[in-house]
């Protein structure tokens, strides 16, 4: 569902541009139903929806208004001259989008961020302009493992309410040598905020009924 | 104990694919190209003669590719042909020295490129022979004097009306390789081909088999006009097969699931030597109905630890009875193939070494309490299993899990305490990573 308030955004700066947007007068708690796509301009004819998990980072340990980061989205073209263009994510409706950063290949040299507080979280070395060229030569820097170094993109959301809130889906829209190409990342993350549910949250299936609860995975409730 | 039990599914199958075979005929085969089932294949196999060659069928393909030597050479005019076992939920209750026949499929001869293609339609007698992890085939090559045996798995397709190969199973056998087109291509070495032409091999090593074997009497010799088709069942070996591995550092914890419908393939073997030797000659996937469960293994502070965590798999060892290229020789072949995995949870100091993460391969994961993948991304264990089919020469096999939503290995962290993961050779999300979770 695309929220009839959300603003066409263009993901940069995050204290200047940020996505305004609230169910109105409905805040989604633990049993809320309604998932939420956070489309940041334009709209993709092939949609984001809801699918099984392939990564899950369970039970993230946030405060009510707190933002988070999620990090480690590899994309890998070696060679080729990289632009970031959109990010869409699925996520339950008491989490909202606030901004994007673009990750060079260099920033990933010593490891990637997958999932912390705060955002931009301070684990991340550096952080680049989301629209900003990553040139050939860039992608071509290769790691300590002899691979080539993947750039990505650093996505900010906040826990706007509620004890429970989930991530459920990114697509990063980028271009490679000025071509459009799309990558879904059927990543997860589920966050708790209440010490009810970060207890509840040590369950190994916790993740797995939240994710339900919010319907963003198939089959859900 | 009930003996010379034969299977009637055969026969009730065999009589319904021949509408399976319908279809405009293609173009005629070139000029000197043969097409009937001739020499050891036809004596062999002779069920397979009446079938018409696939390379005139307009039918699906089932099983389609190229046939190469070792060097990479194309092995041309090789005859090929395809049968299938009856469904392996079915095969699981047959009791030691039960029998069951192939049901022949398709037969085709390669081109000069060495490409085949082995056509069938999708009749409902064939695809109620798909099990739980599809159709158990055999593949039968007969070139150079040798005879060759693989083993696989199909999986029809209704909605798309087509075959589609097993990709678990094609990540097994080092001499196989699917293609992106699901072409199956393989590598037949001759010296894991049966010589046709050579003498029956000398007498067996003393030693007391851990299996029942029966001798073979008169009544198993083939009798003129009779065939390869038949396979007994000699016994079972519950094997404990690696199905996952994965190495912990510093309080980190590792919790694995197995649940029901988590599935492992493992490589089949073949011994075309009396039983002296096995070699790999395919692989089959099988899933568990039952689910296992696995303890949770901390490692401690400033320590690491790495586990393999197994299941059991029940092997089994088949003979058969085939005529050899001279009047009254007769050749014996064994197999084993596993038949169902039922449970297991062991979890051992791996035999794998262990390994550091390479820096770019590192995702902190913040102060998160667990993460964990879910896709089908698996590591192959080369080493999955060992064991003694006949109690002569051992049998070591590979096996390679599924990793979805039932196969989990999940590394869980301290409070209070950040968390990271690593893959062996990239990031810990992208394919085919043994994982590493450990606490910063």
């Amino acid at each position: 569902m695309t929220s009839e308030n959300s603003t066409d955004l263009s993901p940069g700066d995050a204290a200047t541009r940020v996505a305004r947007w609230r169910l109105g007068g409905v805040i989604a708690l633990v049993a809320a139903l309604v998932v939420t796509v956070v489309v940041i301009t334009g709209r993709s004819d092939d949609k984001l929806s809801a699918s099984d998990p392939t990564t899950v980072y369970g039970g993230l340990e946030l405060t009510v208004g707190q933002k988070f980061t999620m990090a480690s989205f590899p994309i890998d073209h070696p060679g080729a001259e990289l632009r970031m263009i959109r990010v869409e994510a699925l996520t339950s409706p008491n989490v909202e989008y606030v901004g994007a950063y673009a990750l060079w290949p260099r920033d990933l040299a010593r490891g990637s961020l997958a999932i912390a507080p705060g955002f931009p979280a301070k684990e991340l070395r550096m952080v680049r302009e989301f629209g900003a060229a990553i040139t050939a030569e860039e992608t071509l820097r290769q790691g300590a493992s002899g691979g080539y170094l993947s750039a990505s993109v650093a996505i900010g959301f906040r826990l706007v309410s509620g004890d429970v809130g989930a991530v459920n889906g990114i697509r990063v829209v980028y271009t490679v040598n000025g071509r459009t190409r799309h990558m879904d990342f059927r990543h997860a993350a589920t966050i708790c905020a209440s010490k009810a549910a970060c207890k509840a949250a040590d369950d190994s299936k916790w993740s797995d009924d939240v994710l339900r609860q919010f319907d963003l995975v198939p089959g859900g409730n | 104990m009930r003996t010379g039990i034969r299977t009637s599914i055969a026969a009730a199958v065999a009589a319904t694919l021949v509408v399976g075979l319908a279809g405009a005929a293609t173009a005629a085969p070139a000029p000197g190209v043969v097409t009937e089932l001739l020499g050891s294949a036809l004596v062999r196999f002779p069920e397979f003669a009446p079938l018409p060659d696939s390379a005139g069928l307009g039918a699906p393909s089932m099983v389609r590719g190229v046939l190469r030597d070792p060097a990479g050479e194309p092995l041309r005019g090789a005859q090929v042909l395809l049968a299938a076992w009856p469904r392996n939920e079915e095969l699981a209750k047959l009791p030691i020295g039960g029998e069951f026949e192939l049901i022949p499929l398709a037969r085709t001869v390669t081109d000069r490129s060495g490409r085949y293609d082995l056509r069938m339609g999708l009749t409902p007698a064939l695809v109620a022979l798909a099990g739980a992890n599809g159709i158990d085939i055999e593949l039968n090559v007969f070139h150079g004097g040798r005879h060759y045996v693989y083993l696989s798995q199909v999986h029809p397709d209704l909605k798309a009306a087509t075959w589609a190969g097993s990709a678990l199973t094609h990540a097994l056998v080092p001499a196989v390789r699917e293609r992106a087109d699901g072409a199956l291509d393989l590598v037949l070495d001759p010296a894991t081909g049966e010589d046709l032409n050579a003498a029956a091999p000398v007498a067996l090593a003393a030693g007391e088999p851990p299996i029942d074997e029966r001798p073979i009497t008169r009544g198993d010799l083939p009798q003129l006009g009779m065939s390869c088709t038949n396979w007994k069942l000699l016994g079972t070996q519950k094997v404990m097969t690696t199905a996952a591995s994965a190495l912990i550092r510093n309080g980190a914890t590792v919790v694995t699931r197995y649940d029901e419908g988590s599935s492992t393939a493992s490589t089949t073997g073949l011994s075309i030597d009396g039983g002296i030797s096995f070699g790999i000659n395919g692989s089959r996937e099988r899933s568990i109905t039952t689910g296992a469960e696995f303890h949770p293994v901390t490692a401690a502070r400033g320590s690491a630890l790495s586990r393999e965590f197994q299941v059991q798999i029940v092997q089994e060892v088949k003979r058969r009875v085939c005529h050899g290229n001279h009047f009254q020789r007769y050749k014996v072949q064994y197999l084993t193939q596993p038949s169902e995995i039922t449970g297991g949870g062991d979890v051992i100091a791996s035999r794998l070494p262990q390994w550091t993460c390479h820096e770019d391969n590192i995702a902190d994961a913040g102060g998160l309490k667990a993460v964990f993948t879910t896709d089908a991304r698996a590591a192959t264990y080369s080493s999955a299993f060992t064991f003694t089919p006949l109690g002569r020469a051992s049998f070591t096999g590979a096996a390679v899990s599924g990793y979805s939503k039932t196969v989990r290995i999940e590394f869980r962290f301290q409070k209070g305490r950040r968390g990271g993961w690593c893959g062996d050779s990239a990031l810990p999300t992208k394919p085919d990573q043994r994982l590493q979770g450990f606490q910063l």
